[in-house]
Parts: structure tokens; C-alpha cells; sequence
């Protein structure tokens, strides 16, 4: 059953709605297909006939303005806007021709690149009613299957991406088709129209001119010639014939059209980036000011996070000062996250920790790195994760404030060198198996040497008591870093150290503390 | 408010009256737990301990609360301590230093701002901090947080500290001693001030007793 846009745009669709009704007359036998059919795909083709103008950024509507190519010969018309059409330019028409027609007019060369990227920031916005979509030449191939319930029905969903594309492209046509060709086709001719059954692809397609489909000189002569003037012409003759006469990939097209053969398109997929920026009226000094700004930036990256399924791993905030210097604040994540308030509180932490030297008249938010979105499971009773989050949270908000570098975890080295037999880490890591005797709470960084007098060991002015047993410790050849020592455990009064002996200067030196 | 809940407060001090309360880590010696309201080392408090010499701060006199505690929470964080916290000795003793978070800071600010985030975060079991100074509302702000938190805070300061108030929940002064500490005790909420309390360093599988 064909659908025709119910309310919207009136006048566009009266026509279409016409002939669509005699159409249907003509096959009785088409059942009606149930309304709602849940199929897997329903696309929609967005055609932009002012492609090349858009792209360009031409929008002066009151202005003749066209855009040509370099062809073979000479520089041809690609798209005129409509005021430029009304004064007689069409496309293909040579460059020199229109200007001898309208020397006014405003031409402009032709860019592919910008095209692609014009589309390709189209498709991100598209991205809000559907993940699967194709960039065409001229415009945008959307599978709304998967969307139609969530946006209301098929008018609903339709009516909404009409909106938009009205408020930024000239004379858009939404062609909405159970098959992907017979939507670029539908689109190309700018028919308007909703199908959402297959056996509603012939009556929509039959009338349509059999040159949207073959595009070569010497092929339209052909059809010209056997008088298959429409798509409908081409369907009802003999296969077999069709193909000799003109290629095979014509069959392939012709059952592409009506969905007997596969045509599988290719989803673009857009990098994850995300770079956000304010520019301040007036310079801002007080780094509290610059809070409510980059809570903006926040909401808008949260928005962007769950659109995209995604969490920043890697978050940068970018400040700039009125002497353009350029201050680099990262945002230290132990784990992915995509939370505002957390978010929020990070980047405070963060710029507290910032000493800024002239106002700040422009601020960036940058995330360079995304991990998809995997929530987790949580139990009803269970309150563990929520320790777990607290647990991270506070490295986080520690890292943030203090630096990377001022919050570690301690772990155990297998090395024999007591220097070497630990190093800080990441929080949370589980160092090596402990070996060797016993070893002191406290450890000197760097020995201090012990004073020697009369054979007696001397700590501050307190005598040392040796106790027999010691561990000689002989290590670390290989890297230069030698270590020949006896350890004796050491006496005053009241605290016991750990003493060593270095066994090539004879010297004494304080290590360790009990 | 009945009695029995005036009863249940923490700062009411009942006369002879110390009973085993889940309030309080045992501190690990026998001679110390009995005299401690609660029975040990108060939880979701803080405690100052008043020694000779920050650097030979009694690690030895903790590491039995901090080896107890390890289970209960993510982390246990050391805020700039003197020296280094000897891993391997840590380890012997016990401790699980895949829960230690060694902090170190740039300035007094960044020691108390970490000090009152450690506590209040209830993501650590305990922390340890080396403030050089104190004011009475910084000590203030440090004890309200690990009560909001309830959290373990031990705070190791010299003994020139001695003059000024304090606002921690327990204070006391240690003494080195051959083989262990004296300590008195200058505060102790709940609690009579016990004086010269002798304790000895264990003996067993823990290495800091290096005597034959």
C-alpha cells in the first residue's frame, strides 16, 4: 500500500497523490499489506538537487549563481539555482553560453572534496534518527527500519527528517522505498512520495523515465529505438533480450529495483572526535569564572557520548589567554567515563590545580580517546560496585588535583638491592613474591653515612650495638649498578636500624629504620 | 531520645565503663587495648600521636590495625610520609600493598586537602598522615571528615605539637623505649587519661623483632 505524506506540504503532494490512486487502480490484485509491516529495511533516499551550490556554501537565493566542471572541451554547468534557472540556464550548458546569457551570473567551480565533506556532516546530523547511513553522490541513503517505532510511525519519522533538511538544503526530495535503488531512483526523479511494501515498488516506479536508469549516450539511443521510454516499459520486457541487448548489470539493476536481488550498501561510519570551543566576549582572570563555560562544553560532550554509545577515556581541557599562549589541562580518567557530574567535578580539580599568568579568551575541550559504552549489570541489594566507584573516584579526584605523579601504589621488586626491591606503580598493582631476610618500615632513599670513632659505630651521639647475624647482599652487576654490602641489624638505646657495610670502601651507612 | 540511644552516643563518657565496641580496631597490644574506650584504635576518628622524632615515626605500632583493616575497603593511604614506607617491610608485616596509596605532596595545602579527601571518600580503610603543622580548625576539619566518612585517621606529629589544643578524638604522647614505647595519653574521649603505658614490639612472624 503506497502512503503518501499525510499533512505537510500540501501542494507537493496533490499531484503525486493523483497519479499514485490511478496507479493502484491499475494492478486490483495487489493485497493490501497489513500497515506498520515490521521489515528489516525501509530506506529513505534523501535527494539534494542543489548539491554542488549547498556544498559551497552558495545561499544567496536572489543572485544567479551556478557552479560548472572543467569538462573535455569546455567549462559545462553543473547547478544553477532557481534564479539563475529562471533566466534560462540549464545544466550541461557551456560556461561561455550563460555568461552570454546572464553576465551577472556568479560561477563557481566545482568541488567534489567539499561535496563529500558537506555530505558527510549531513550524515552525522542524520545520525540522530538512524546509524545506518550511505553517502550517495548527491545526497543520502538512510535505513529507517529499525527507527519507526521510536520516532512514531513512518509519517512521524519522515516528517522530522523533512524539517531538517528543509531549513538547510534547497528543494530536498525524500523518497521513502522498500528497496535502496528504487529510493535513489525515486529520489533522483523527485518523487515525493512513502512506500513500504514491495509489491507497491512497480505501480511507483512504472512511470518513471527509463533514462534515470541507463545514463550512457549510446544506450538512451537504444531505448529511444525499442521505445521502453519508462522503467515499467523495461520490467515487462523478455530478460533474456534485455541483456543482450544491452548489458547483464541491467537485469541486476532492474531486480535490485523490486528487491529480487541483494544490494547491500555501505554504512558510513563516522570517527569518533569530539572538539568543542567557546570564544569569551571578555577575557576572563579568575579561573572560577570558566566554571559554568566548560559545564556547557560537559553537556554538550555528555550529549555527544550517548548519542555515539561511547565514553571518553581521554580528556583534555585547552585554554588560551589573550597573549595567545596555550594552556594544556588534562583531565586524568583512571576509567572511562561519560557522567557529568563526575566529569565536572574532574575538570574543577583540575584547573584549581592551574595557575594561569593573563586572562583566558578562549576555551577547548578536546576528547581524543572513546571506549564504547558497556553498562553493567547491577544487583539490587548489592552495594559493592558502588565502593568500587567511590574507590576509583578518589585516585581520580587525588590525580586530578595533585598531578599524576603525586599519587602511586607501592609494590614489591624481585631485586636484591634494597633500592631496587620496590618501585611506585599504578594504584592497585600486586608487585613480586617478597624474598630475603627481614626488612625495615622505613627505608633511606638515599644512605646516610655513619660516623666512626675508636672502632665504635656512632648515631648522632648515641653508640650502636651490632648484633651478630648479617646478610651480604652482592647484586646488580649487570647494570652497572653494584652493590657489594654486608647488613647488620643496629642498636641505640631506643630504635634499632638496619646498618650496612660497604665492602669496597669499608664505609658505614644507615639504610633502614624498624 | 530515650536513655538507652544517649547511651549508644560515642561522646558520652560513662566512668569505668569500656566495653568491646565495633567502633574501634584493636590496636594489636594487649596493654594499649585495655585501656582504650571501645577497645582499640577509634574508627571514623582521628587519632594524633605525638612522637620524639617524625622520621622514626612507630610504624611498628599501627601495622597490626592496618593489617586487620585491609579487607574492609579499596585503599589505606599514606599522605606524605618522612621517608619511604619500605615496601618489603610492609609487606612483611603483613600489609597488602596492593591497597596502599602512597600520596605525596607539593605543599601543607595539598597534605590537608588530601587528608580530608582520603577520609571522607569512604574508599580507604585507613589514613596516615605526616601534616608538619596544624591549626586547631585544620585538625577540626580533618576529625569532622573522618567522622563523615568513618574513617580510620592517624596523624603523626613531633612532639612540639604537645602546647597546642587538639582536636583529635585521641591523643597521646609516645616515649621510645629498648624494646618498645611508653605512652600517655593526653586525650581520650570516653575514656580516663592512662599515663606511662609500656608496650612491647611483637614478637613472631613479624620481622621487626630483630633480637635473639
Amino acid at each position: 500500500m503506497a502512503q503518501l505524506y499525510p499533512q505537510k506540504n500540501p501542494g507537493r503532494i496533490k499531484a503525486r497523490r493523483h497519479q499514485l490512486t490511478l496507479a493502484k487502480a491499475k494492478w486490483p490484485d495487489a493485497p493490501p499489506a497489513p500497515t506498520g509491516t515490521q521489515t528489516s529495511h525501509l530506506w529513505l533516499a534523501l535527494h539534494l538537487p542543489f548539491l554542488p551550490l549547498e556544498a559551497l556554501g552558495c545561499q544567496h537565493k536572489n543572485w544567479p549563481t551556478a557552479v560548472y566542471t572543467q569538462g573535455n572541451r569546455e567549462q559545462q554547468i553543473v547547478t544553477a539555482n532557481p534564479t539563475a534557472q529562471n533566466s534560462g540556464i540549464h545544466t550541461n550548458m557551456s560556461l561561455s553560453a550563460a555568461r552570454a546569457l546572464v553576465p551577472s551570473l556568479q560561477a563557481i567551480q566545482q568541488s567534489i572534496e567539499l561535496e563529500k565533506t558537506y555530505l558527510r556532516q549531513l550524515a552525522i546530523q542524520a545520525g540522530h534518527w538512524t546509524p545506518d547511513i550511505t553517502l550517495l553522490e548527491d545526497g543520502l541513503l538512510l535505513n529507517i527500519a529499525g527507527s519507526i517505532r521510536l520516532f512514531g510511525g513512518i509519517p512521524s519519522l519522515v516528517d522530522q527528517i523533512q524539517i531538517w533538511i528543509f531549513k538547510i538544503a534547497i528543494n530536498p526530495c525524500i523518497a521513502v522505498m522498500p528497496t535502496a535503488a528504487s529510493a535513489i531512483l525515486c529520489g533522483r526523479s523527485g518523487e515525493t512520495l512513502i512506500v513500504n511494501s514491495k509489491k507497491d515498488i512497480r505501480p511507483a516506479i512504472n512511470k518513471l523515465p527509463s533514462t534515470h536508469l541507463i545514463t550512457d549516450i549510446k544506450g538512451r539511443r537504444l531505448l529511444t529505438q525499442i521505445g521502453a521510454r519508462t522503467i515499467g516499459d523495461l520490467l515487462r520486457l523478455p530478460r533474456d533480450g534485455l541483456a543482450r541487448r544491452f548489458t547483464p548489470h541491467l537485469i541486476t539493476q532492474l531486480d535490485q529495483l523490486v528487491g529480487d536481488a541483494p544490494d547491500p550498501q555501505i554504512i558510513f561510519k563516522p570517527a569518533l572526535k569530539f572538539s568543542e570551543q567557546f570564544a569569551l566576549d571578555a577575557a576572563v582572570s579568575n579561573m572560577t569564572l570558566l566554571q559554568p563555560l566548560a559545564y556547557q562544553l560537559l553537556e554538550k560532550l555528555c550529549h555527544y557520548l550517548h548519542k555515539k554509545h561511547a565514553q571518553a577515556e581521554e580528556m583534555q581541557w585547552q585554554l588560551t589567554n589573550d597573549r595567545d599562549e596555550i594552556y594544556n589541562i588534562p583531565v586524568l580518567l583512571t576509567k572511562p567515563n561519560r557522567e557529568l557530574i563526575s566529569l565536572n567535578e574532574l575538570s574543577r580539580l583540575a584547573f584549581e590545580n592551574t595557575q594561569i599568568k593573563a586572562p583566558i579568551t578562549a576555551i577547548m575541550l578536546q576528547v581524543n580517546r572513546f571506549s564504547v559504552f558497556t553498562p553493567s549489570s547491577k544487583d539490587l541489594f548489592e552495594n559493592r560496585t558502588k565502593s568500587g566507584d567511590e574507590s576509583n573516584s578518589i585516585v581520580e579526584k587525588l590525580r586530578n588535583r595533585l598531578g599524576k605523579n603525586a599519587v602511586h601504589g607501592l609494590r614489591v621488586r624481585a631485586d636484591h638491592r634494597p633500592e631496587k626491591a620496590w618501585d611506585r606503580c599504578d594504584p592497585g598493582q600486586i608487585g613480586a613474591a617478597l624474598f630475603g631476610g627481614a626488612r625495615p618500615l622505613w627505608l633511606l632513599e638515599t644512605p646516610k653515612s655513619i660516623r666512626v670513632s675508636n672502632g665504635q659505630l656512632f648515631f648522632g651521639n648515641q653508640t650502636l650495638s651490632i648484633q651478630q647475624s648479617r646478610e651480604r647482599i652482592c647484586s646488580g652487576w649487570w647494570d652497572g649498578q653494584t652493590v657489594r654490602r654486608d647488613y647488620y641489624f643496629a642498636e641505640t638505646a631506643s630504635i634499632k636500624l638496619w646498618i650496612f657495610r660497604d665492602l669496597d670502601s669499608g664505609s658505614w651507612h644507615l639504610h633502614g629504620i624498624f | 531520645m530515650t536513655l538507652e540511644s544517649c547511651l549508644r552516643r560515642q561522646d558520652i563518657w560513662r566512668s569505668r565503663r569500656i566495653s568491646k565496641s565495633s567502633d574501634a580496631v584493636a590496636t594489636g597490644f594487649e596493654a594499649l587495648d585495655h585501656r582504650l574506650p571501645g577497645g582499640g584504635w577509634p574508627k571514623g576518628a582521628l587519632t594524633e600521636i605525638l612522637v620524639e622524632n617524625v622520621i622514626r615515626s612507630p610504624l611498628w605500632l599501627i601495622l597490626p590495625m592496618l593489617a586487620a583493616l585491609t579487607t574492609l575497603r579499596s585503599w589505606q593511604a599514606w599522605i606524605n610520609p618522612p621517608a619511604l614506607p619500605y615496601p618489603p617491610g610492609l609487606d612483611q608485616s603483613g600489609i597488602d600493598l596492593s591497597k596502599t596509596l602512597l600520596i605525596e605532596t607539593k605543599d601543607h595545602a595539598e597534605i590537608l586537602w588530601s587528608a580530608e579527601q582520603a577520609l571522607r571518600s569512604r574508599a580507604c580503610s585507613a589514613v596516615i598522615c605526616w601534616p608538619s603543622k596544624l591549626t586547631q580548625t585544620e585538625m577540626r576539619r580533618l576529625q569532622l571528615a573522618a567522622e563523615g566518612g568513618d574513617t580510620l585517621g592517624i596523624c603523626f606529629r613531633n612532639k612540639t605539637a604537645l602546647r597546642q589544643h587538639s582536636m583529635a578524638t585521641l591523643r597521646m604522647r609516645c616515649y621510645e623505649l629498648p624494646n618498645g614505647m611508653e605512652i600517655d595519653f593526653l586525650k581520650c574521649r570516653g575514656g580516663p587519661l592512662h599515663q606511662n603505658i609500656s608496650i612491647h614490639r611483637l614478637r613472631g612472624n613479624t620481622s621487626v623483632t630483630i633480637n635473639t
